[in-house]
């Protein structure tokens, strides 16, 4: 499937609400989070390689859908839910780098974010974060407070159960939710065309009563303006969007997946030269924004803080056994510590 | 200092990978992130980066080799000792942003040997004592292959070990399952695993089909085609009637998929023919033998049976077709049974003909009898359209006077 460049229909509900764009200080921010994003994943894929780190999913190809979108959202008031591929928008939200790496190296505190971050921490069950948007959004309206949440899925979890209890909630309840899909094409091996038989999936926010857009998910202007306007509906207490943004996974699934076995070098065609990081560069390029030589030192920093976030993470303690039973209960219960000294105590 | 670098389990419970190709050499200088190795496990081939940064004096195991998980990938003289993964080396413990829990209690220093629940058990149930072995795993965790040394003097006599034959070492020759061989063993692994096989297995006289070769044969002489007489193989004239037969049943020219729960019915009859030689079981496919003459099958026969046997098939001839025939009666068996190839719904076998009493105008007569034994994928057809192919297919073999009424 083609990418298809948004149709973008600045709001008319008359709340005030201005078409925002990203200034020009903004935009170089945007381009240096899309590295960023990028270099993460592969850094990600190279220590998985080694052997020191789990399963990661990289976001190769979905850059500027995970970046316009987390830079539409104020930070410090606004909610990021994220599904397992926003990293970036993670710690761009105020999870340290670190913790990132300490999760995919097996430490359960990892999850646990400074106090005060607005993210939610990974979510690996498919559409299971959807719920909890809905419910986190539907509550911060009970406590008074104008806070937005972005919650990020795919055109895959779009399929599951949780994803249409979760928007039609949202919609009957008005709930101050942004549906970010990023439609990648594939669900793991499964293809678009196996997922649905719609033209577009933005068209089911008819059928909750939200409102719903396709955006062209590699051009990171056009997602950010897109949730930018989501996110004043959604706090001007006007309700849900589902944005679908139309984008394409440039590599494999995860670490575990190997898309040679089932991708046509032919599949890939259509989306030659739509690289969301070639894009910005030349959008700053032909408005003389990015000056020569000022990528190199983007990337040499981005590669050193990324480096040396991975390596404090290996310095820090591994998670002993007894990490099985912490961070989940407030109260593990008498069976649980039970297990625990069993387990540490080695009888069987 | 040299550094090893042990396989990581690169997929999500992967135990072994395959070397594909080193990317480095040893004497060889390599940085740190540098293409090491691809190996290709049972999920993926994956590049391997390197960990380190240095000159490599070793490595673990050639191309085509199976290497555990664990087992040393390469070693490498690095500069110093600080390079690289050290993942052991805890010395600080990065923040917890908040205080943790408090915890019941400290955990106490661990004692006694690594092991699984799994592997507990059965040292159990062998008698042993776990803290007698040395494990052979990670951080000296104890495993399987570990328990399995054991002398066998030391289990009670007639407990559950003596029920585990699979446990004693094994003697004899153990070589690794490689290139051809493992293809096979993988391919027909998969169809015995997922293709519910049924079977007819009829006996045929073919005096009338010898007969026909024989005429066609000098035919062939007769004009100075002595290349196409030699050709014209009786299993030349069996690939031609298989070829015509399937074309008209559906069933065995098809592919079953479960997952998307289609069975998808083939246009065209690709022919797989097994061929024996040095390098192993070959089955080269003849395309769209339904289209052919049974010269043009006659000499593609030819072609790749030579090509089979010299090493040179190409790639496209050894590509998956819709249906197997094997001639294994070749080797000199008068009977034997098929397995169906993955993707494929039914496959032929021919055994050798051999001389039989046979009834015939209520005589008893010598004749030529030959097995026909079709397999079929029950998943795709019941006993009735199996027994309906193999009954057109023997009768054809047995009349090949049967192909005129294919232009009837």
């Amino acid at each position: 499937m083609a990418a298809k460049r948004a149709e973008n229909n600045p709001s008319s509900g008359g709340t005030g609400v201005t078409t925002p764009g990203l200034a020009a200080e903004q935009l170089v921010e945007a381009f240096r989070q899309m590295l960023f994003a990028r270099n993460l994943s592969e850094r990600g894929f190279i220590l998985q390689r080694q052997g020191r780190m789990g399963t990661i999913a990289g976001a190769q190809g979905q850059e500027a859908a995970i970046v316009g979108s987390m830079m539409a959202l104020e930070r410090g008031r606004d909610w990021v839910v994220p599904q397992y591929r926003e990293l970036a928008a993670m710690v761009y939200h105020g999870v340290p780098l670190v913790q990132i790496f300490q999760y995919f190296m097996g430490a359960p505190r990892a999850s646990r974010f400074p106090a005060g971050t607005k993210v939610l921490p990974i979510q690996i069950a498919l559409a299971a974060q959807l719920p909890h948007a809905v419910g986190l959004g539907w509550g911060l309206r009970h406590q008074g407070d104008d806070g937005v949440v972005l919650v990020y899925f795919g055109e895959g979890a779009a399929s599951e159960g949780d994803a249409h209890e979760a928007m039609n909630l949202a919609g009957v309840r008005k709930a101050p939710v942004v549906f970010m899909l990023q439609n990648n094409g594939w669900a793991i091996s499964t293809p678009l065309k196996l997922q649905t038989a719609a033209e577009s999936l933005a068209a089911r926010a008819e059928g909750y009563g939200i409102a719903g857009e396709q955006v062209d998910g590699n051009d990171v202007l056009a997602v950010h303006e897109a949730t930018a306007r989501a996110v004043a509906r959604a706090r001007a207490g006007e309700g849900a969007t589902l944005i679908e943004a139309i984008t394409y996974r440039m590599g494999p699934h995860n670490t575990a997946d190997d898309p040679t076995r089932y991708v046509e070098p032919e599949a890939f065609e259509p989306w030659e030269g739509m690289d969301p990081i070639d894009r910005a560069r030349e959008r700053l390029g032909a408005e003389g924004l990015l000056e020569e030589g000022v990528e190199d030192e983007l990337r040499t920093a981005i590669g050193e803080e990324i480096a040396a976030a991975a390596a404090a993470a290996e310095r820090s303690a591994a998670a002993g056994p007894e990490g099985l039973f912490e961070e989940v209960y407030a109260d593990p219960g008498v069976r649980l510590l039970r297990q625990r000294s069993e387990l540490i105590e080695g009888n069987r | 200092m040299e550094v090893e670098f042990r396989l990581p389990d690169l997929g999500e419970g992967v135990a072994e990978a395959e070397i594909v190709e080193w990317h480095v050499a040893v004497g060889e200088e390599l940085s740190a992130d540098d293409p090491l190795v691809d190996v290709q496990t049972d999920k993926a081939i994956v590049s391997i980066p390197s960990p380190y940064t240095g000159k490599v004096v070793g490595l673990g195991a050639e191309e085509e080799e199976m290497v555990a998980v664990g087992a040393v990938l390469v070693t490498v003289e690095t500069a110093d000792a600080a390079v690289g993964a050290a993942p052991e080396a805890a010395t600080e413990a990065v923040s917890p942003t908040q205080p943790p829990p408090a915890s019941p209690s400290p955990s106490p220093a661990r004692e006694g040997a690594l092991a699984s629940p799994a592997i507990r058990r059965l040292a159990r149930e062998r008698g042993i004592e776990l803290e007698s072995i040395a494990g052979s795993g990670p951080k000296g965790r104890i495993q399987e292959s570990d328990l399995g040394t054991t002398p066998a003097a030391d289990l009670p006599p007639g407990g559950p070990a003596s029920a585990r034959p699979s446990a004693a070492p094994l003697s004899g020759r153990t070589l690794p399952l490689r290139g051809s061989r493992r293809l096979v063993a993988e391919a027909m692994s998969e169809a015995w695993r997922t293709i519910p096989h049924i079977t007819d297995l009829r006996e045929v006289e073919v005096s009338n089909l010898l007969e026909a070769r024989r005429l066609l044969k000098a035919r062939l002489e007769s004009r100075g085609e002595a290349e196409a007489a030699q050709a014209l193989t009786v299993f030349a004239l069996l690939a031609t009637i298989v070829a015509g037969v399937v074309s008209r049943h559906p069933a065995v020219n098809a592919t079953v998929d479960l997952q998307q729960r289609q069975i998808t019915y083939h246009d065209r009859v690709d022919l797989n023919v097994a061929v024996s030689t040095p390098q192993g079981l070959l089955a080269p496919v003849v395309r769209a033998a339904d289209t052919l003459s049974m010269s043009g099958i006659a000499r593609e026969l030819q072609r790749l049976g030579t090509a089979a046997r010299d090493g040179t098939l190409a790639a496209s001839d050894l590509t998956r077709g819709t249906v197997t025939a094997s001639n294994y009666g070749s080797l000199g068996s008068p009977s034997g049974t098929t397995i169906i190839q993955p993707g494929q719904t039914a496959i032929v076998g021919f055994g050798r003909a051999v001389e039989k009493p046979v009834v015939r105008g209520g005589a008893i007569v010598v004749g030529s009898v030959m097995q026909v034994h079709c397999s079929g994928d029950h998943r795709a057809m019941d006993g009735l359209e199996l027994q309906a192919f193999t009954a057109e297919l023997a009768a054809t073999v047995e009349n090949p006077a049967l192909l005129l009424a294919e232009r009837d």
